[in-house]
C-alpha cells in the first residue's frame, strides 16, 4: 500500500476534481474558465484550510475569492485568526483547539453553494502615476527593442490597461497585478537582478506588479512611482486590497519629484474613485 | 534608571518576539514571533509573567552581556550553557542580575533556540499588535533588526525585585523530536507517488542555510512530475516547499506569504518546537499523519502546557513550590495560564 493512502484526507471525498463549465451555469461571467464545481477543500497541517475555487487567474475566479473573504470575515467563525486571499484560493488559519477543517470546509461550501447575496460592494479603482524610464525603468528600452516597439509604444500599453490586484504577498504590500496586454507578456529575465528599488513597476510573465520595498526580481522594470502602497511609519501601512483596480499614468520626473516630496510627507498621491 | 543589559558579543540572529504578528499576512507581512513558542513561553513563566510578554530569541551561539543602570530579573529556557560571572549557571531558570555582572550565554548544547526573558519584559517596539521583530519590513522589536554588540536591551519595568529562583526540573524540561509529523498537501498531487514515498522513506539532513524564513533541507530531490510552478498561493507556517532544484525547504514564521512552488507537506502544529529547534547536521525524518491525529496531538501539547506552572520548583529545593509562598510573596504580576486568552 502506499505508504500516504492510509492519510488520504477525509475531506477529498467531497472535493470533485476540476472540470470546465460553461459559463452559462454560473450568471454574468463572461469567459469560460475552469473553475472546480465545488472548491476543493484542502487541510495544510492542521491550522490551515486552503479553500481553492479553480486552477485558472481570472477576474470572475478572483471576485468568488473575494466575496468569499469578506462574508467568512463577516461571519467571524470560532477560532478562525486570519484569511489570505490569493488568485484562486483563500487560506483560511485557525486555532486548531477552537475549531477544524470540516466545521469550516462546510462554511466555506455553504457559502459558496447559496446563491449571490445582492451585495452592494463598491470597486475601488486607483491611479498610480509613474515615471517612465530611466534608471528606474532600466529594462524599458531592452523590452522595446525586443518588442520590435518604441519605448513610448510600450508605455502606452502599460498605461493603457485596467489592472486588478490579485494578490499581494512576498514582501510587504507587494502587489501582484492582471490584465497586462498580451503585447506585452514576456518570460521573465534570465539572470535576476539582486535588488529593484523601492516602488519600481514592472512586469513579468502575464503580470505587472507595485513593488513597495527593494527586494529581487527577475521582472522588467518599466519605471518608478512615488505613491507608497505600503507606509510602515503608517497606523495603517497598507492602502491597497485585493480586488481593487489600478491604472497606471505616465508623469513626468519633474512631476515625479514633486509627488515623491508630497508622498514623503505622507500623502497618498495615487487618486481613488469608488465605483 | 531601569536595569539594562549592554551587549558586549552576540551572535546572529538574536531578535526580539512574541507570539507574532497576527491579521497582516494578506498584506505580504509574515507573521514572525517566536519559532519555538513552548520555550519562548516557559521563560516567561519562570518569572511568573505572561506567557506572551516579549523575550529575546537566540539562535545556537548566543553571547555575553553587561548589566548596567539596576538589577535585573531574567529567566533563560533552552538548552544553552549559562555562566553568572564565570561561574556556571542552570538553564531553564530564573535569577537576579546585579550592576556590573555579566551573563554569558554559550553555544546551544541540544537544539538551536534559546529564550532570554525579562521580568516585567524587554523594552520593544511594538508595531502592528505585535513587539516581533520583522527583520524583513525592520518593524518592531529593536528597531527592527537582530541584536549587535553595544545594543542596550532595557528592561520595560524599573526597581526590579529580586527573582523568585525557579527552575523547570530536568524531568519537565522540553525535548525535541528528529522525527517530524506532517500533513501531506496541499500539493501534495504535484508528485508522483514513488516521490512522495522518497519524502518520506528518507530522512533529510539540515543544512547550514537555516534562519527564520525557512530551514534548506538536503536530500533526495523530489522532482514535480506537474512542474515545480503553481498559481501562488498562500503559505501555511510548516510548509515544505519544493523549488525546481528538488530540495525541500521548510517555512517558519518569517516566511514569505505566499509563493508559487508546490508544497508537498506540511508540518503539524504540535511539532513546530521541533522544527524550530533543529539544527545544522541533524538528519529529521518526516511523517505522515492524519488532520485527526494532527488535532489530537495538538491538543495533547496544549494540556501539557497547562500543567507547566505547576511543574516549577525553587532552584535549591527538590519538591514542587508552595503556591501560597510564591502567591504569598507577590511575584505573580502576570498571568500563570497554561493558556492564552
Amino acid at each position: 500500500m502506499h505508504p500516504l493512502a492510509d492519510v488520504s484526507l477525509a475531506l477529498v471525498s467531497y472535493c470533485t476534481p476540476c472540470f470546465m463549465v460553461s459559463s452559462s451555469h454560473l450568471g454574468n461571467r463572461a469567459s469560460f474558465v475552469t473553475i472546480y464545481a465545488t472548491p476543493r477543500c484542502i487541510p495544510v497541517g492542521d491550522m490551515g484550510l486552503l479553500i481553492e475555487l479553480a486552477d485558472e487567474i481570472s477576474v470572475s475566479v478572483s471576485d468568488d475569492v473575494c466575496r468569499l473573504d469578506r462574508q467568512i470575515e463577516s461571519l467571524q467563525p470560532k477560532g478562525l485568526l486570519e484569511t489570505v486571499p490569493t488568485y484562486r484560493s483563500l487560506m483560511l488559519y485557525f486555532d486548531p483547539l477552537l475549531t477544524d477543517t470540516e466545521t469550516l470546509a462546510t462554511l466555506a461550501r455553504d457559502l459558496l453553494l447559496a446563491p449571490p447575496a445582492d451585495e452592494k460592494t463598491r470597486t475601488r479603482s486607483w491611479t498610480v502615476p509613474v515615471c517612465y524610464g530611466g534608471e528606474a525603468g532600466q529594462d524599458l528600452e531592452d523590452l522595446a527593442r525586443a518588442k520590435g516597439m518604441s519605448p513610448s509604444e510600450i508605455i502606452a500599453l502599460h498605461t493603457g490597461g485596467s489592472y486588478r490586484v490579485y494578490m499581494i504577498g512576498g514582501f510587504p504590500g507587494f502587489t501582484y497585478l492582471g490584465g497586462l496586454d498580451s503585447k506585452l507578456h514576456t518570460s521573465r529575465k534570465a539572470v535576476p537582478i539582486p535588488r529593484m528599488p523601492e516602488r519600481s513597476i514592472s512586469i513579468g510573465g502575464v503580470q505587472a506588479a507595485i513593488a513597495t520595498v527593494p527586494a529581487p526580481t527577475g521582472w522588467h522594470l518599466l519605471g518608478r512611482t512615488p505613491f507608497r502602497a505600503y507606509d510602515p511609519s503608517k497606523a495603517e501601512p497598507f492602502v491597497l486590497r485585493v480586488g481593487d483596480l489600478i491604472r497606471f499614468d505616465a508623469i513626468s520626473p519633474e512631476r515625479w519629484q514633486r509627488l515623491e516630496a508630497k508622498a514623503e510627507a505622507g500623502e497618498i498621491v495615487a487618486a481613488m474613485e469608488m465605483s | 534608571m531601569n536595569g539594562a543589559l549592554s551587549v558586549l558579543a552576540v551572535g546572529p540572529l538574536a531578535t526580539l518576539q512574541d507570539a507574532g504578528r497576527v491579521g497582516y499576512q494578506r498584506f505580504g507581512l509574515s507573521p514572525c514571533g517566536a519559532l519555538d513558542q513552548e520555550s519562548f513561553a516557559i521563560a516567561n513563566l519562570l518569572l511568573g509573567q505572561q506567557e506572551s510578554t516579549p523575550a529575546v530569541e537566540f539562535t545556537l551561539v548566543v553571547g555575553r552581556f553587561h548589566v548596567v543602570e539596576g538589577s535585573l530579573s531574567l529567566a533563560f529556557a533552552g538548552n544553552f550553557a549559562l555562566e553568572i560571572d564565570g561561574r556556571p549557571a542552570p538553564s531553564w531558570s530564573a535569577f537576579t542580575l546585579e550592576p556590573g555582572q555579566e551573563l554569558k550565554i554559550g553555544a546551544a548544547k541540544s537544539g538551536s533556540r534559546g529564550y532570554l526573558a525579562c521580568s516585567g519584559g524587554f523594552v520593544a517596539e511594538r508595531w502592528l499588535g505585535s513587539a516581533s521583530t520583522d527583520l524583513k519590513a525592520g518593524r518592531g522589536g529593536y528597531q527592527g533588526r537582530c541584536l549587535q554588540v553595544g545594543d542596550r536591551l532595557s528592561a520595560a519595568m524599573a526597581g526590579q525585585q529580586p527573582a523568585t529562583p525557579l527552575t523547570l526540573p530536568e524531568q519537565h524540561r522540553l525535548t525535541w523530536s528528529k522525527t517530524v509529523r506532517v500533513v501531506v498537501g496541499p500539493q501534495d498531487d504535484y508528485f508522483a507517488e514513488d516521490v512522495r514515498k522518497l519524502f518520506i522513506r528518507d530522512s533529510y539532513r539540515v543544512s547550514e542555510k537555516m534562519d527564520r524564513m525557512g530551514i534548506r533541507l538536503s536530500g533526495a530531490t523530489l522532482p514535480a512530475h506537474k512542474g515545480h510552478n503553481i498559481i501562488s498561493d498562500a503559505i501555511a507556517p510548516g510548509s515544505i516547499q519544493v523549488p525546481p532544484q528538488g530540495e525541500p525547504i521548510v517555512l517558519l514564521a518569517d516566511r514569505q506569504t505566499t509563493g508559487g512552488y508546490p508544497k508537498i507537506a506540511t508540518v503539524i502544529s504540535a511539532d513546530m518546537p521541533s522544527l524550530a529547534q533543529l539544527r545544522p547536521g541533524d538528519e529529521v525524518t518526516f511523517v505522515p499523519v492524519t488532520v485527526d491525529q494532527a488535532r489530537l496531538a495538538a491538543t495533547e501539547r496544549r494540556q501539557r502546557k497547562s500543567f507547566w506552572p505547576s511543574q516549577l520548583v525553587l532552584s535549591n529545593r527538590t519538591g514542587p513550590i508552595d503556591t501560597s509562598r510564591l502567591l504569598g510573596s507577590n511575584l505573580i504580576s502576570g498571568v500563570v495560564s497554561g493558556y492564552e486568552p
